[in-house]
């Protein structure tokens, strides 16, 4: 008698735990690829705002970022107006629990046009109307990407998510470096 | 288990046994998603999806399951439906996946799919096991949106993103402001349903 219910238990675990991988497999297999979509469509829509009228835009993080430095892509924007090619950084920095993705544009001299919050998660309340409320975003607007002013934000910043801001900046600062210094050698 | 009229699974879900005000299930996940009410409302609806789905499962299954395995099963059960529900907002709504982060799959270990999956789900017939789900997930949602609209409009001026008025207690914005409204709303759903918190009966 025991027996049968050890069996039967048994039965019923592995019977679930099938389920419950067929039900996962199945729903990777079903909306695997346009969960990976959504992710580049809300990117796509975060860089033709940060650069309008673009002509697209080419991954080109293999070309400038080592693999094994994780949260770092950079984007190469073509102009649509026959101007220069601009450049985004797209970067994921953690401060005191606070997670940010931002995207921050670059001129084709390494001048911060614009930074951009992707997602703010973590730490207490809304972390997109945190940021926004601080105004740390309106100092970043014109500085170069070599500039002093962006460490010396991150002594000045408040809470966790303006740190994490200062320090994704710092980033895609240090990623559009390494872009500038190739076209520079290059030259 | 004694048998129950749908007017009191209803009334017990929405009111006299809401999950999140009265038996206090979910409240960590609700205290994070209530600090604005389209995060709440999206919270509440996967919550809701991830109960009905692992509710009819778990009854399919109740043959089977026995009480030495009931864990298991209602574990595995909730944990593959949460990663559908997951994998399904990321696809189609993006915005909501951001915002919720990693709340949204923590459903599958939250108290309440296990709890309901472990008393009622796998030991009743599907239609009394879904009726049950959808009025506790509708109690769930109900309380963490009427708790999101209180934080979002007291603490950040707005309404379901709308600014309405610039300002606002900052404090409710936060976890402390967040459990202190939770038991404010818990002590007055408890005054006014006039019955006494009993997590213990189901």
């Amino acid at each position: 008698m025991e027996t049968n219910n050890t069996a039967k238990s048994l039965l019923s675990g592995f019977l679930c735990l099938a389920l419950a991988l067929a039900v996962s497999l199945g729903a990777g297999i079903l909306f695997g690829d346009k969960a990976k979509k959504g992710t580049d469509a809300e990117l796509t829509a975060a860089i033709n705002a940060a650069a309008e009228g673009n002509a697209g835009y080419e991954d080109i993080t293999d070309d400038y970022i080592p693999q094994n430095e994780k949260g770092v892509s950079l984007y190469l924007i073509k102009s649509g107006t026959g101007g220069k090619d601009v450049y985004c950084a797209r970067t994921t920095a953690k401060s005191r629990g606070c997670t940010v993705d931002a995207l921050t544009t670059f001129s084709a001299d390494g001048v911060i046009m614009s930074v951009r919050i992707l997602s703010a998660k973590g730490g207490n309340g809304n972390g997109a109307d945190i940021i926004e409320k601080s105004g740390i975003l309106s100092h970043f607007g014109g500085v170069p990407y070599d500039s002093d002013v962006i460490t010396v934000n991150s002594v000045t910043a408040a809470g966790g998510f303006d740190d994490a801001v200062v320090i994704s900046v710092n980033k895609a600062c240090g990623a559009i470096s390494k872009v500038l210094y190739v076209e520079e050698e290059s030259e | 288990m004694r048998k129950r009229s749908l007017s009191d699974i209803a009334a017990d879900g929405l009111l006299y046994k809401n999950p999140l005000l009265i038996r206090m299930l979910g409240l960590s996940t609700a205290v994070f998603a209530s600090t604005a009410a389209k995060n709440a409302l999206a919270m509440g609806l996967c919550a809701l999806a991830v109960l009905m789905l692992s509710a009819v499962t778990l009854s399919v299954l109740r043959g089977v399951i026995t009480d030495a395995s009931r864990k298991w099963c209602v574990l595995f059960t909730v944990c593959g439906y949460t990663t559908l529900v997951h994998l399904f907002v990321r696809a189609f709504f993006h915005g909501a996946d951001a915002a919720l982060g990693i709340y949204l799959p923590l459903i599958a270990v939250s108290g309440l799919c296990f709890t309901h999956g472990s008393a009622i789900a796998s030991r009743v017939s599907p239609v009394p096991a879904l009726l049950d789900a959808l009025f506790v997930g509708l109690g769930y949602l109900a309380a963490m949106t009427v708790a999101a609209v209180i934080r979002e409009l007291f603490g950040m001026g707005s309404f379901f993103g709308i600014r309405i008025f610039n300002g606002g207690v900052a404090f409710l914005a936060t976890p402390a402001g967040g459990f202190i409204l939770f038991g404010i709303l818990a002590a007055a759903v408890t005054y006014f349903s006039g019955k006494r918190r009993d997590s213990d009966e189901l």
